[in-house]
């Protein structure tokens, strides 16, 4: 009998602010492995990343999330990140007066307990910084307020790491950054790849997957995956675009 | 013990109580407190209160304890330096009290109920390194505190103010003046946090000369019902106020804030952070006016007043005003009022956080910049503590 998958999307249809976004989406990864969303700005990349979080203001109308043959679709936020679901948000929203460090440590007592005793949190926590090269200067500075592209995607990078997920949503996290920014957060990425981590990667850029090999590659497009296929999909999507797509499906 | 001068307990008494008719009393009713019967202030010596508050005070910096069952004030640290006055004035005839505030009605009364002035001078040129910390203790039902503080020229010190006092049912009328002479500078931090049951009524009059600087930190958050009432005169050329308060309300708490700010002199330069977060069925009133008259030129004026209502039951009213009549000036004035963000509450909690946990950091975050103004790390941790 074959494997029943890890990590699994059943027909989801979407909802925000009274509009279908997501018309039925069906995915499933196992852990180890790296999948590739890709799809134009507005074909529902964004809101399927924030349904899988749980972010209360997408409306799942039908179908189901499940993790480990557990019925997630309805787990609040909070929630799904302890069972070490993470989204590397696009755009990480400021919340002043919280700062960096403060954060950190409220999310790795939150996620990983007494995995982490309280002693190590501030050296874990400063190692990790360290290797991304973000100062310690950063950590008492107010939570994304006020930060550049690129500090946002280091920081939700660093993020990752001090958490260990077991599904991580990466959702654009290549836009906004320069080629250098680009390689140090890959090459991040990249390194956390294990047997023990499932990673879906929503780009509409073939760059990312440069240094973050994909296993699959899934076409999103108008709310519906409308194809899935190797690495090689993601290369002949970066060299054809996305119209030959639309005259091959019947969306 | 000289009594208090008779004149201004004539006054008072001649006084006509304010009523919602008022503009500046409208959303402060003063009909059930019967303003007119509040008794004298008469030691009566039987204090309840644990005074845990003034434990602290000690670890730093000269003290100075005002309490309602004394008649002076307590000295609870001595290390007033040469440059520095400290004396206990009775009957002073209401020295130095400048109008608008003579024709108030809790000015007068304090001004006529008060045993004295605890009146602070620093010399000019002064450095006064360590914050003077003035506490004052309400331990019976009625409390009429005075303070005053005069900046010598070019002198520089700050000011640690707190309050605290009983849990049952008392009223408070306080005056604090602060004048600083020519290119001095004063950091006022203060901690209001009277007991569950006070009713208090905070009149401040802060009078700045030419070139100098007044930083006012507040942090308010006890008493049941108060209104603080703050003149800000800047008298002399690029005379400069910043002031910053940092409210929380719960329950049925009500403060009222009754702001003026008068530019009497060009490049004169003010700021106004209040920032208040609301919960259970309480109300903040941000009630300011700026004044810039003719021939003001440079004259420099912001007001901020952002709210978070963490209630449906919980009201602001807010009411930035501008008296402008002069051109070439500048002026903001802004106000916001709106619940906690749900996208911050979503971020924090798709990173593990529980729900009352996140709510508790974005509150806590949205004063945090006002408090991180307070001086002395002691100080802060305390506030933050107790907030």
């Amino acid at each position: 009998m074959a494997k029943s998958p890890w990590f699994e999307i059943k027909d989801l249809w979407v909802k925000v602010e009274g509009k279908e976004v997501l018309k039925g989406v069906s995915l499933s990864i196992q852990k180890g492995e790296v999948h590739a969303l890709m799809g134009r700005n507005g074909s529902g990349k964004t809101t399927l990343s924030h349904t899988l979080m749980g972010n209360p203001k997408y409306e799942i109308t039908r179908g189901s999330i499940w993790l480990n043959g557990q019925d997630i679709t309805h787990m609040p936020a909070d929630e799904r990140a302890r069972k070490r679901v993470f989204l590397c948000f696009q755009y990480p929203v400021a919340v002043p007066g919280v700062t960096v460090a403060n954060f950190l440590r409220a999310s790795i007592r939150a996620v990983r307990g007494d995995e982490v005793p309280a002693k190590d949190v501030r050296p874990l926590i400063k190692k990790e910084a360290a290797a991304l090269g973000i100062p310690d200067a950063f950590m008492t500075r107010s939570l994304n307020e006020g930060f550049s592209g690129g500090e946002k995607k280091k920081l939700e990078t660093l993020q990752m790491r001090l958490l260990r997920p077991e599904l991580a949503i990466l959702d654009e996290t290549d836009s906004g950054l320069d080629i250098d920014a680009l390689r140090v957060v890959s090459e991040n990425i990249e390194s956390m790849r294990s047997a023990e981590l499932a990673i879906l990667l929503i780009t509409h850029y073939q760059r990312m997957l440069g240094y973050l090999k994909p296993d699959k590659v899934h076409v999103l497009m108008d709310g519906r995956m409308v194809m899935s296929g190797g690495p090689e999909l993601a290369l002949k999507l970066e060299e054809r675009g996305y119209d030959w797509i639309q005259t091959e499906t019947t969306v | 013990m000289t009594a208090p001068a008779p004149i201004w307990e004539t006054l008072f008494q001649a006084t006509a109580v304010p009523t919602t008719k008022d503009e500046n009393f409208k959303y402060t009713s003063l009909k059930e407190l019967d303003v007119k019967s509040w008794p004298s202030a008469a030691p009566s010596g039987r204090a309840t209160f644990k005074g845990e508050a003034l434990q602290p005070l000690t670890e730093e910096g000269l003290a100075l304890c005002l309490r309602s069952s004394q008649s002076g004030f307590t000295i609870l640290k001595n290390e007033i330096s040469a440059d520095m006055d400290v004396q206990w004035m009775v009957s002073d005839e209401g020295w130095g009290v400048s109008a608008p505030i003579q024709d108030d009605i809790f000015a007068r009364l304090t001004l006529a109920r008060s045993f004295g002035v605890l009146r602070i001078k620093i010399a000019p040129r002064a450095r006064i390194e360590k914050p003077i910390r003035v506490v004052l203790i309400c331990e019976d039902e009625v409390f009429y505190p005075r303070i005053s503080i005069e900046l010598g020229a070019q002198a520089q010190a700050a000011l640690v103010l707190e309050t605290a006092g009983i849990d049952t049912a008392a009223s408070v009328s306080s005056l604090l003046q602060i004048k600083l002479e020519d290119s001095s500078e004063l950091t006022c931090a203060t901690f209001q946090n009277w007991g569950e049951q006070t009713r208090y009524f905070e009149r401040q009059v802060f009078d700045l000369s030419r070139a100098s600087h007044l930083r006012v930190i507040a942090m308010q958050k006890g008493g049941l019902k108060g209104q603080t009432r703050t003149e800000t005169f800047l008298r002399g050329e690029g005379a400069r106020s910043e002031l910053k308060a940092a409210t929380r309300a719960s329950a049925s708490q009500h403060f009222d804030y009754w702001i003026s700010t008068e530019h009497l002199a060009p490049r004169t330069t003010s700021a106004l952070d209040y920032w208040t977060v609301l919960g259970g069925r309480s109300r903040a009133i941000f009630n300011s006016r700026v004044v810039i008259p003719t021939g003001m030129s440079g004259a420099d004026a912001y007001q901020k007043n952002r709210n978070l209502l963490l209630s449906r039951e919980a009201v602001v009213d807010t009411i930035p005003k501008l008296e402008i009549a002069h051109d070439d000036v500048k002026c903001a004035h802004g106000a916001s009022a709106s619940p906690i963000n749900e996208e911050q509450l979503y971020y924090l909690m798709s990173r593990g956080i529980l729900r009352p946990q996140a709510e508790a950091m974005i509150v806590d975050g949205f004063t945090d910049p006002v408090l991180q103004g307070l001086p002395m790390e002691s100080f802060r941790e305390r506030v933050r503590s107790a907030l």
